[in-house]
């Protein structure tokens, strides 16, 4: 029979390491808490009759947000045959008030207490014979990051499901709150699942709304409930949910004191906080985050990238591949059009995003080294300070910087933010952030138009956060979306090295992901646009025709209007726009397409000249880029979106939003940019660009009308 | 107009090696939105 073991724990304890540590999975693990927003499931190593859910992590039962909804449902409703109830060694006060719950679910429990190798670095002892015994369960020392107890720890939790091996309940609870529960119990105990009673009493007593209303018990059964409860307050001079709250941290507190020998005082500053006296520092924390930024897509960009991306296009494709794939499909006797189709649209139009693949790995191994050391977790906290100002929690911090991987995960991960109106306006603006597929697009401009300025892509990302930042403003003064942003409570991982597999699973997953995309939604999008930049009807007559003939062309011609005011109004700019719509990469692989049609040798001299084509001036295609990083998303994240929304009314206002707000921006920067850099000429379009900036300003500085009626409230209840 | 379309014998089974790679690619592609809805 197949045994289900759940992992549980508090956010960023290390569940997502230690299920892949157990399951040989490759689930992305992040150093911050909310990574896991969705429950996972895997075959236990060697054990195909065992499957191991990873859920998302949580602090206590009593759940705020939708993926901690999400691990309450499933321990209380679907019960798992055992529970591995995972506590940070260097942390085990905050996580024992979770476990504490845990053991009331009545469900077979083995604690795995990780990071045993820091408490042992840090000098500390845990006695772990007498905390099983306080506890009541089986507890097995492990360290998910270096692989250690893994084996031994899923062994005692097959053998605690095999023989329905329940913990014994701990004594949390004392006097008058233990008999207003035994009361509860006694009163609930014919109506609810025997083995969730003291689950049921314990929420009941804090007066949960989730549980009250799931219950739906008859008024004279409340009311007799509530006479328990408010006995009991009386007596403890506190509100219910306090006193359970209060009593829980006594009872870990004794807990704690019996078992755990901590060898520095309380107090004593760590490496990891002499750190962040200087990276979270409130001069040199942005300075700091803004240099180490720049270091990255310096290096990624420049030296190394650039290289392996020349290499790339250079050699392989444009000297290797494309040749020897002509040359044999010559000598098989294949027609013109075949050869074109395979040698200039297939392979000419992968070639180009993939040749940006090694800058992307790049990039991708800095952020991975800086997630996984910790750092990032302090750029969110140094954030909320910033975004606070504008309305929104530094919560929304973190879907931004996944965002710069990709977007589909970003908006799932807005999942952790509560305020619904935070969430939305997170997944509606987290896309701004240039994502890893909008990187090539980034590079073709810097490289190809603004003479390979490394600068470009620092600048992006900035220009990103600096539109997020904007939007929130704008939208926050909006009756949408008004109100105060959601407290941002978040636990800083101690600095650490971050481990080499670790890092490599996370930039061979993202690039793997990036290369199957260009195998399969790029592949088929070079084909759709090569058939329709080759083909056409000509003189009442369909077949290959010349560019300008072609069916791309009439498309881009038939709306390059909508354009013309961003400066890049000709079609094949138009086209790749277009194919951005699909997927990112496509734009880029949609210029290789269009730039390679025809012509194989000299790959990157020529893609430079086509490139340079499209665009009438530099400014131009700085527009272009602004108008397609800022859009709306590839339709991987638009579908994601339109799930995660959860109001069509919402996820239609984000696309136009995006749209808009994108036109809006590349108008502003061609006109009003052009004007000053004395490409562009005064004319209609110019004064739309200024009126827009003024309307855009008035938004930004405008009075904010929510605050200002709450005001008035005050002060008419204070009168 | 640039060139006529003329198909040989060559064509044909290239063509059909890449129909098959089309429609791979394009399984995997539905396969993601499916996963996307559930």
């Amino acid at each position: 029979m197949e045994i289900k073991i759940a992992l549980a724990g508090n956010p960023n304890c290390g569940k997502t390491t230690l299920f892949n540590d157990l399951t040989g999975s490759t689930q992305y693990v992040g150093n911050w808490p909310g990574v896991t927003v969705e429950k996972k499931d895997g075959r236990l190593k060697n054990h195909k009759d065992v499957v191991i859910q990873d859920l998302p992590g949580i602090y206590s039962l009593s759940p705020y947000t939708l993926e901690e909804v999400v691990t309450r449902n499933y321990l209380v409703n679907e019960k798992p045959d055992a529970i591995i109830n995972i506590i940070d060694g260097t942390n085990i006060e905050r996580n024992l008030y979770l476990t504490t719950q845990i053991l009331e679910l009545n469900i077979p429990v083995v604690i795995a207490l990780n990071m045993m190798d820091l408490v042992r670095k840090n000098g500390d002892g845990i006695d772990l014979k007498k905390l099983s015994i306080q506890l009541g369960c089986r507890i097995v020392p492990i360290s998910a990051l270096k692989g250690e107890g893994g084996e031994e720890l899923a062994a005692e939790a097959i053998d605690a499901a095999r023989n329905k091996r329940l913990a014994e309940p701990p004594h949390v609870f004392k006097g008058s709150v233990e008999h207003a529960l035994a009361h509860i119990e006694e009163s609930v105990e014919q109506r609810v699942n025997s083995d969730n009673l003291r689950w049921y009493a314990v929420k009941l007593f804090e007066r949960d709304e989730k549980v009250i209303s799931d219950l739906a018990f008859d008024d004279s059964l409340m009311r007799h409930i509530e006479m328990h409860i408010k006995d009991c307050e009386k007596e403890m001079d506190d509100d219910s949910e306090s006193i359970i709250t209060n009593q829980r941290y006594a009872y870990i507190q004794n807990v704690v004191e019996m078992s755990v020998v901590r060898k520095k005082a309380r107090g004593a500053l760590s490496v990891s906080d002499r750190i962040d006296k200087v990276v979270t520092n409130r001069i040199l924390a942005l300075p700091i985050f803004a240099a180490i930024m720049f270091l990255v897509y310096y290096i990624s960009v420049t030296t190394l990238g650039t290289a392996v991306t020349d290499w790339t296009n250079d050699t392989l494709f444009g000297a290797w591949i494309q040749p020897a794939v002509q040359h044999g499909l010559e000598a098989v006797g294949a027609s013109g059009w075949l050869i074109s189709l395979i040698v200039s649209g297939i392979i000419g139009g992968l070639a180009a995003p993939v040749g940006f693949a090694p800058q992307m790995a790049l990039v991708f191994l800095f952020l991975s080294i800086l997630e996984d050391c910790g750092y990032m977790a302090r750029v969110a906290f140094i954030m909320d300070r910033i975004f606070r100002r504008f309305g929104l929690s530094g919560k929304s911090f973190i879907p931004f910087l996944i965002s710069s991987g990709c977007g589909v995960p970003a908006i799932m991960a807005s999942r952790t933010i509560e305020n619904e109106k935070d969430r939305r306006m997170t997944m509606i603006t987290t896309t701004f952030i240039p994502c890893g597929a909008k990187l090539p697009v980034i590079a073709v401009i810097a490289g190809f138009i603004m003479g390979g300025a490394w600068w470009a892509a620092p600048m992006m990302y900035f220009a990103g956060i600096i539109l997020v930042i904007i939007s929130c403003i704008i939208l926050k003064k909006t009756r949408m979306f008004a109100g105060k942003p959601a407290p941002f409570v978040m636990e800083l991982p101690q600095y650490h090295i971050p481990s080499v597999r670790g890092v490599l699973i996370h930039v061979w997953e993202r690039v793997w992901a990036f290369l199957k995309k260009a195998g399969t939604i790029l592949f088929l999008c070079c084909v759709v646009m090569w058939f329709l930049g080759s083909f056409g009807i000509h003189n009442g007559t369909f077949g290959l025709v010349d560019s300008e003939n072609c069916f791309l062309s009439d498309i881009g011609n038939a709306i390059a209007w909508i354009f013309v005011p961003l400066g890049f109004g000709t079609w094949q700019a138009v086209a790749s726009s277009l194919s951005g719509f699909v997927a990112k990469e496509g734009i880029v692989s949609t210029m290789g397409v269009l730039s390679g049609l025809g012509d194989v040798g000299s790959y990157t001299s020529s893609m430079h000249a086509a490139f340079a084509a499209f665009f009438p001036s530099s400014i131009a295609a700085v527009s272009f880029l602004f108008f397609n990083l800022f859009d709306s998303p590839c339709l991987a994240a638009i579908s994601t979106m339109a799930k995660e929304m959860g109001s069509r009314k919402f996820f239609w206002f984000a696309i136009l939003f995006q749209n808009v707000m994108s036109y809006c921006v590349a108008l502003m920067v061609y006109q009003i940019g052009g004007l000053a850099a004395g490409a562009v000429a005064f004319g209609p379009a110019t004064i739309v660009a200024f009126i827009l900036m003024a309307g855009m300003i008035y938004l930004l500085f405008r009075p904010d009308r929510n605050k200002t009626v709450k005001m008035n409230l005050r002060e008419g209840e204070a009168a | 107009m640039k060139t006529d379309i003329g198909i040989h014998m060559a064509d044909i089974i290239i063509l059909a090696v890449l129909a098959a790679l089309m429609i791979i690619a394009a399984r995997i592609v539905a396969g993601f939105f499916r996963e996307k809805k559930k």
